[in-house]
């Protein structure tokens, strides 16, 4: 798999090939949960790339989501994805989140 | 007559080589597609590939730029599945050591593409009429 840019986050995931539309038509909406401890509204999709794999009859990659310097509450937003279970628990600090508002003063 | 000839080079350890081999068709039929455009995200793009009779074929190439799905017949790959590797052609002709991935003959194919990024892909068949 590609490195992702600096402004990207990637996250693995493994679906059938059935659900490859209900993943792509998240693409270009935002996240309305929490992803690897980026806030509702903070990231974007951008694509899901992989390669399907015969042996288990899935495809096996990643999400790709594009980080925004600042939450979108307007924007369309996702709370599933296929093969991925977003987390509510903060994976590492969110940069768009106010140290405030974590108790991290 | 007609041949479909394939090139394979080799680089390593400050070696190279290359090994050729023809598939060959006395009364040939030709079946060619391409470039086939698959968008990203784009399940199960149908592609019509009517003609190929399996017990005629002496060789294949098919390629693509990005990694894609092929399926045959059905979109459960009913006549063969191929997980192509971005620009790793599948390639098979009679003799080779490996089985051919198509195992019937085929009248459509439908191609299922998640490789982040647009997806061009070329297929060639070689079939020999009088088999």
């Amino acid at each position: 798999m590609a490195k992702p840019k600096p402004n990207e986050i990637a996250v693995y995931a493994v679906f059938e090939k059935e659900a490859l539309p209900e993943a792509t038509a998240a693409y270009g909406h935002r996240n309305g949960v929490t992803i690897q401890g980026y806030e509702p509204g903070t990231l974007t999709l951008r694509t899901f790339r992989g390669k399907y794999d015969l042996g288990i009859s899935r495809f096996v990659g990643e999400y790709v989501f594009v980080i925004a310097a600042k939450p979108d509450d307007e924007a369309k937003t996702f709370t599933t994805l296929p093969g991925f279970a977003p987390t509510t628990k903060a994976a590492r600090p969110s940069k768009a989140q106010p140290k405030d508002e974590v108790g991290n003063v | 007559m007609s041949d479909m000839n394939f090139s394979f080079s080799i680089s390593v350890g400050g070696q190279s080589r290359t090994y050729r081999k023809t598939a060959t068709a006395t009364d040939p039929v030709n079946v060619n597609a391409g470039p086939i455009v698959v968008a990203n995200g784009q399940t199960d793009k149908a592609v019509s590939l009517g003609g190929i009779d399996v017990s005629q074929l002496k060789g294949v190439f098919i390629a693509s730029d990005q990694d894609v799905l092929i399926e045959f017949n059905s979109t459960a790959g009913s006549g063969g599945s191929i997980s192509l590797e971005a620009n790793v052609p599948y390639t098979w002709m009679v003799g080779d050591i490996h089985t051919l991935l198509i195992t019937s003959d085929v009248t459509a194919c439908y191609i299922t593409n998640a490789s982040g990024a647009e997806a061009n892909i070329f297929m060639y068949f070689l079939q020999d009429a009088t088999a």
